[in-house]
C-alpha cells in the first residue's frame, strides 16, 4: 500500500467518523425525504447533489490544499521531502488520503443518488452527470493541492494564498456551468462543428480537465521533492486551452484567429498566474545567471520561472497574430483596423514590462514578504490608476503613454510598451549590476 | 586539511559547492569527503553554513554551483535514490502527533523504502535501539522531548541508511538523555553506519567523534581526523623529567620517528610517528641515558582544543 495514503487513513478514517458520516447523512436524506414523499426520489437526488458538493468541491479542496500547508506547519514535511517516495505515489497518496473522509461521504451521496435515480427515465443522464461531479472533484482537489504546493514555497502571503484565490472562482465557475446542464436544461453545444449534449460534453471536459489539474499537482510535488523537470507544462495547457477556446469558433475561416487570440490571452493569463503563484527570487535569478554563465543549458531550463515558459508562449500567439491581422482580416481579429497590426505585441510587452518589474522587486534589498505585493501594486498604477488620474486631470495625452490602447495604432503602441519595457529593463539591469558586486565581494 | 584513505569510496563526497543567500554566500566553494564508518562532528561559529551545508547533502536545498554525491549516488540528479541511503534529522523537526510511535516508525521506514515484510521487525528493532520498546503504542504528540528527539532519530535511522546527518541532536536535552544518545551514536557507528553531527556541545561531540570539519564563513578551514590510532599518523607526545636535562634532546634528535622537538625546560614536547613498540623502546633509551623521566605519554587534544586551536588561525 503507498505508505502515505496509508498515513493519511491513519488519520482521516477513524471508527467514529466511519460511523458518524453515514448516520448523519441518512438522516438528513430521510428529513428532506419526509417533507414531501410523493416525490422523494427528487428530493433526495437533488439534496445528495448539495452534500456531494460541499463535501467534495469544497470540503475536499480544502483538505487538499491544507495537505501540504498542514506538514509545513508541523514541520513534518521535511521528513516527506527526504523520502524515497517517488513524485507519482506522493501526489496521489496525499489527494487520495487528505481526501479519503470526504469521499467516503461522496459514496454516501452517490449511493443516494443511484437510489433515487432507479426507476426514473434520466438514469443514463444521471451517471453522465455523477462522472461529471466526481471529475470536478478531482479537479479542484487537485488543483488546490499544486496551489498548496506553489504557496508553501512562496514568503509572502499574497503569495501563499494566489493559488487558493484562484482556484476557488474558477471552482464556482465550473460548478454553476455543470449543475446548469443537468436534465432536464440539456443543450446541444456546437465545438469543432459537431454538436454534443451539454451534460455529456461537460462531463467529459470536467474528466480532461481532472488530468491537468492531476498532472499540475504531480509536477508541482516533483519540483518540490527536487526531481527536474523541464517546463513544458505551461505551454502545453497554454496550447491546449487555446485548441479547446478555438473549437467554439463557428466558421473554419474565424479558427485561426480565434486560437492565435485566445492562445495570448491565456498564455499571458497563465504567465501573471506565474508572477504570483512561481517563485522570483533574488536566488533563484542568481542560480539561472550561474547556469547560464557555466552553460548549463539543461539546469537553466529547468530552473526557468513558470512565467517565462508563459511568456514565450505568448511571443509565438502573438507572431501569429500578427501573421493573420496582416495577412487576412479574419473574424474576430477583423474587427481591429489593419493598422492595429503590432496590437498583439504591444500587450505582449505589457506582460514582459510587469513580469519585468517582478524582478526588479525580487532584486530588491532583503524585505517583508516576497516581491508580489508590491508588483501587484505598481502593475495597478501604471496600467489603472496612473492613466485614469491623468485622464481626469485633463491630461489625456501623458496618460495615453501609459495606456497607449485605443489611442494608437499597433505600431506606435508597440513602441511606447518597448519603452516600458526598455526604462524596467535597464532598472532590472542597474539591481542585478549591485547583486553582482554584492556577491563578487562577498 | 587531512586526506582520507582510497581503499573504499568515500561515503559522501562534495565538491566546489556553492550556496547563496541574498547578499551572503552560506557555502563558498565546499569541498570534502566522509569516510565510511566514521562519526565527524561538524562544528563551527553561529551562521558558518553548518544547517545549509546539511541540508544540501540531504538534498532539501540545490546550491548555485557544485557537485554532491552519497554513496556515489549524484544526490543533485537524483535525490529519491540518494534518500535510501541517508537519514537526516533537521534541527527544527516535527513528529505525527495524531499517530503513535509504532505508526511514526512504520511511515518513516515504508516512505524510505523498507519492504513491507521487514517494516515491523525494522519498527521494533529501531524502538529497542532507541529505548522506545515500551511506548510504541504511545501518541507521539504525548512524549516528552527528550523521546520525541529519540523518535526522531529513529525516523530518521529506521531504513538504516549508510549516512545519517544530524543537526544539533542533543538540543533541550537532560545531560543523561545526551549520555544515551552518545552511546547509540557509538553504536550506530559500530553498525557501520556514517554520521555527521552539528553541535555546539563540543563536549559532547567528543564523547563520539572521530573527525572533525570545521566551518568558517561559508568555508570549510579544517578536515581532519581526531585520535588518530594507527602508525602512519603523527601524534603529540610529552616528556616531564625531574630537572632540566640537555641529554634529553640528543636522545629523541637520534630518533627517527620524533620530529618538531620543543623544549620548555624539563617540559619536552614532540611529534611521534611510531609503534607502540618503538614507543616503549624510546622510554627505555630515555631512562637507560640517566634522564629521571617522571612523565612520559600521548597528548590527548580533545575537540574543544581542536576547535578553537583552529579558530584561532588566521583566516585564509
Amino acid at each position: 500500500m503507498n505508505p502515505e495514503l496509508r498515513r493519511n487513513l491513519w488519520l482521516e478514517l477513524s471508527t467514529h467518523r466511519l460511523v458518524a458520516m453515514p448516520a448523519v447523512l441518512f438522516l438528513v436524506f430521510v428529513l428532506f425525504a419526509s417533507r414531501n414523499v410523493g416525490d422523494w426520489a427528487e428530493i433526495v437526488f437533488t439534496t445528495a447533489i448539495g452534500f456531494f458538493v460541499v463535501i467534495v468541491h469544497l470540503w475536499g479542496a480544502y483538505k487538499a490544499a491544507e495537505a501540504v500547508t498542514d506538514e509545513v506547519r508541523a514541520r513534518t514535511w521535511d521528513w516527506q521531502r527526504l523520502s524515497a517516495l517517488d513524485p507519482w505515489r506522493m501526489t496521489w497518496g496525499k489527494l487520495a488520503g487528505a481526501t479519503a473522509f470526504t469521499w467516503y461521504g461522496a459514496a454516501i451521496c452517490m449511493v443516494a443518488m443511484m437510489v433515487a435515480a432507479i426507476g426514473g427515465a434520466e438514469r443514463r443522464s444521471a451517471a453522465v452527470y455523477i462522472c461529471g461531479l466526481v471529475a470536478l472533484g478531482v479537479t479542484l482537489q487537485g488543483a488546490a493541492l499544486a496551489a498548496s504546493l506553489q504557496a508553501s514555497r512562496k514568503s509572502s502571503r499574497l503569495g501563499q494564498r494566489v493559488g487558493i484565490l484562484i482556484v476557488f472562482p474558477v471552482a464556482a465557475l465550473a460548478l454553476f456551468t455543470l449543475t446548469g446542464a443537468q436534465p432536464p436544461r440539456l443543450v446541444a453545444i456546437e465545438w469543432y462543428g459537431h454538436e454534443f449534449e451539454s451534460l455529456r460534453f461537460y462531463s467529459a471536459l470536467a474528466v480532461v480537465f481532472a488530468l491537468w489539474a492531476v498532472l499540475g499537482a504531480y509536477r508541482e510535488m516533483a519540483r518540490e521533492l527536487k526531481m527536474r523537470l523541464l517546463p513544458w507544462a505551461y505551454p502545453a495547457f497554454a496550447l491546449f486551452l487555446a485548441a479547446f477556446i478555438a473549437g467554439f469558433a463557428h466558421e473554419s475561416i474565424a479558427f485561426r484567429s480565434t486560437f492565435a487570440l485566445s492562445g495570448l490571452l491565456v498564455s499571458l493569463t497563465l504567465a501573471y498566474y506565474g508572477i504570483f503563484a512561481d517563485v522570483t527570487s533574488a536566488m533563484s535569478l542568481r542560480r539561472l545567471a550561474l547556469h547560464w554563465k557555466a552553460r548549463h543549458w539543461r539546469r537553466f531550463l529547468e530552473e526557468l520561472p513558470l512565467w517565462v515558459a508563459a511568456l514565450a508562449m505568448a511571443f509565438v500567439f502573438a507572431l501569429l497574430c500578427t501573421q493573420i491581422l496582416s495577412s487576412s482580416a479574419e473574424a474576430p481579429l477583423a474587427i481591429l483596423p489593419r493598422s492595429a497590426g503590432l496590437y498583439p505585441f504591444a500587450v505582449l510587452l505589457v506582460g514582459v514590462r510587469d513580469c519585468l518589474i517582478l524582478v526588479f522587486f525580487a532584486l530588491a534589498p532583503r524585505g517583508r514578504g516576497g516581491p508580489e505585493a508590491v508588483t501587484l501594486l505598481y502593475i495597478a498604477l501604471l496600467s489603472w490608476i496612473l492613466p485614469a488620474v491623468l485622464a481626469i486631470a485633463g491630461m489625456g495625452a501623458v496618460a495615453k503613454l501609459l495606456m497607449p490602447f485605443g489611442a494608437f495604432n499597433g505600431w506606435q503602441a508597440a513602441l511606447v510598451m518597448g519603452v516600458h519595457v526598455a526604462i524596467v529593463a535597464a532598472l532590472v539591469a542597474w539591481r542585478w549590476r549591485r547583486w553582482d558586486r554584492a556577491f563578487r565581494g562577498a | 586539511m587531512s586526506s582520507t584513505p582510497l581503499s573504499a569510496p568515500p561515503i559522501a563526497k562534495v565538491s566546489g559547492l556553492r550556496f547563496e543567500y541574498p547578499g551572503v554566500r552560506a557555502l563558498d566553494d565546499v569541498s570534502f569527503s566522509l569516510e565510511r564508518g566514521t562519526v565527524t562532528a561538524l562544528v563551527g561559529p553561529n551562521g558558518a553554513g553548518k544547517s545549509t551545508l546539511l541540508r544540501c547533502v540531504a538534498g532539501l536545498e540545490t546550491p548555485a554551483l557544485g557537485e554532491i554525491e552519497v554513496a556515489q549516488i549524484d544526490v543533485l540528479e537524483a535525490p529519491r535514490k540518494a534518500h535510501r541511503c541517508l537519514g537526516y534529522l533537521s534541527d527544527f523537526f516535527g513528529v505525527y502527533e495524531a499517530l503513535t510511535v509504532r505508526q511514526c516508525l512504520q511511515h518513516a521506514g515504508a516512505i524510505n523504502g523498507t519492504p513491507e515484510s521487514e517494516l515491523t521487525a525494522a519498527v521494533e528493532r529501531t524502538a529497542r535501539r532507541l529505548g522506545l520498546a515500551d511506548r510504541l503504542d504511545v501518541q507521539a504528540g504525548t512524549l516528552s522531548r527528550g523521546l520525541r528527539q529519540r523518535l526522531a532519530i529513529g525516523q530518521a535511522i529506521i531504513h538504516s541508511p549508510q549516512l545519517v546527518l544530524l543537526d544539533e541532536p542533543a538540543a533541550g536535552l537532560d545531560p543523561e538523555a545526551r549520555h544515551a544518545l552518545a552511546v547509540l551514536f557509538r553504536e550506530l557507528q559500530a553498525g557501520g553506519m556514517t554520521l555527521v553531527v552539528s553541535s555546539h556541545i563540543l563536549a559532547e561531540l567528543d564523547e563520539y567523534s572521530t573527525h572533525m570539519l570545521v566551518l568558517r564563513a561559508g568555508r570549510v578551514v579544517e578536515q581532519r581526523e581526531l585520535r588518530p590510532d594507527d602508525a602512519h599518523h603523527a601524534r603529540r607526545m610529552h616528556l616531564t623529567l625531574a630537572r632540566a636535562d640537555e641529554r634529553a634532546l640528543a636522545v629523541l634528535s637520534s630518533q627517527s620517528q620524533v620530529s618538531e622537538v620543543e623544549v620548555d625546560g624539563a617540559a619536552i614536547a614532540f611529534a611521534w610517528q611510531g609503534e607502540a613498540g618503538a614507543q616503549a623502546a624510546l622510554l627505555r633509551a630515555l631512562v637507560e641515558s640517566g634522564l629521571e623521566v617522571i612523565e612520559f605519554g600521548e597528548v590527548h587534544e580533545n575537540l574543544h582544543d581542536s576547535y578553537l586551536r583552529t579558530l584561532a588561525e588566521p583566516r585564509p
